[in-house]
């Protein structure tokens, strides 16, 4: 996907409602993939800069899944390993938050495969009609989004963190989950609404 | 505040909610720069052990042979042995730097590797072709001057490939920060006037 394309499609930025997106900026894309390529030619300084920039969103999306502190960051620095190990490999560097989703969430499934089945994780949600959208400005409240993502399903608590660190769009989403983009949109529309629940229930 | 505003800060907001400076968060920085230092996978290890191993009894071989052959072997022959055993000491010394540094990185080592494949294999060819020359030895010397020769074009492909990838890097970099120079001076023009740096 184009960096322009990419730009247009950002999860955070859509509105089922209005189909409208929000144009963000080049610039922080442009960076990453400026990034990467340092990356890929042996700077130790980029591989710093790299875990610098991602270390707190990674470590958020585990932590919605490994209750063990001390786990969560142990499942971080394997994750970074492979990182290492593969990057050379990234063919597109603007796809760099999708493969490190895709890594810290194989790495977050191995870690529980004892625990829930991959089926699990992976199962379609029930189907959704997409009515109002309950955009991220109506959880204004972030301690209370923070603990009210810890009490909803695992497979909406996935979607709705995605959504929360907004690095990826619709179509991205749907690559880190495997699942069709029309799945995760109604995924996210259901999330939300149980998330609300959840927090009109407190 | 627009809607990318709002979102970014109730990430951000979101964010600093966990915990970021634990033990367990040092515990980590301590094992992250281990594995930056000591990223060398199981097979990699194992690639460069065999690389190593093989380059060492090359070494071992060649150098004996040219030590101990009769007095009747031309000298040309044993000059040849000796420089069998030198790249074979060579790759071994490859295969332990790269052990004993503890770090994987593909393109460097690749880069290094094809660079020695390619030289190593050139001189070989011309002092094999020397060699036929000076000894006479046409018919004996030919189809291993052929074999030299294939595998030369088959060092130089995996070196353009090494270079060409190289090359790649370089120049997508130069012009991702050129379009950043853009953007940069594009940011700069949209901005009220009052808000553009002054000349310097």
């Amino acid at each position: 996907m184009n960096r322009q394309a990419r730009a247009h499609d950002y999860l955070w930025a859509y509105r089922p409602t209005t189909g409208d997106f929000a144009l963000p900026t080049n610039r922080q894309i442009l960076e990453l993939e400026l990034l990467v390529l340092r990356c890929q030619r042996g700077e130790r300084a980029a591989f710093d800069e790299l875990v610098h920039a991602w270390e707190r969103k990674l470590f958020f999306y585990v932590r919605r899944f490994v209750a063990n502190e001390e786990e969560a960051w142990q499942i971080l620095q394997e994750v970074w390993l492979q990182v290492l190990r593969g990057i050379g490999s990234l063919r597109e560097p603007s796809r760099l938050p999708v493969w490190l989703y895709a890594i810290t969430r194989n790495h977050v499934m191995s870690h529980h495969r004892a625990e829930y089945a991959r089926e699990r994780w992976l199962e379609p949600a029930d189907p959704v009609e997409l009515g109002r959208d309950d955009d991220h400005t109506s959880f204004d409240d972030a301690e209370l989004v923070y603990h009210g993502l810890a009490r909803i399903p695992p497979v909406d608590r996935e979607v709705l963190t995605l959504f929360f660190l907004h690095d990826l769009s619709i179509d991205e989403v749907a690559q880190v989950l495997q699942i069709p983009p029309g799945t995760v949109k109604s995924r996210l529309f259901k999330a939300k609404r149980t998330l609300r629940d959840v927090l009109e229930a407190q | 505040m627009s809607e990318r505003e709002k979102a970014e800060r109730l990430r951000e907001r979101l964010l600093g909610l966990d915990p970021q400076e634990s033990e367990f968060h040092q515990q980590y920085g301590a094992g992250l720069q281990s594995t930056f230092d000591r990223q060398l996978s199981g097979p990699s290890r194992l690639r460069y052990g065999a690389v190593g191993a093989a380059g060492l009894l090359g070494c071992l071989v060649s150098g004996s042979l040219a030590l101990t052959e009769p007095g009747t072997v031309p000298m040309a022959v044993r000059g040849l042995l000796a420089l069998f055993a030198f790249f074979g000491l060579s790759w071994t010394m490859l295969a332990t730097w790269v052990l004993l540094r503890g770090r994987d990185h593909l393109l460097v080592q690749r880069t290094v590797a094809a660079r020695m494949a390619f030289g190593f294999t050139l001189i070989t060819v011309i002092a094999l072709a020397l060699v036929i020359f000076v000894l006479e030895r046409g018919a004996v010397g030919t189809p291993m001057l052929a074999t030299g020769l294939a595998l030369l074009i088959l060092a130089a492909v995996v070196l353009a490939d090494v270079r060409i990838e190289r090359s790649e890097l370089a120049i997508r970099e130069q012009i991702l920060r050129l379009e950043g120079r853009l953007m940069e001076m594009v940011e700069a023009a949209r901005r009220p006037d009052g808000e553009r740096p002054g000349p310097a």
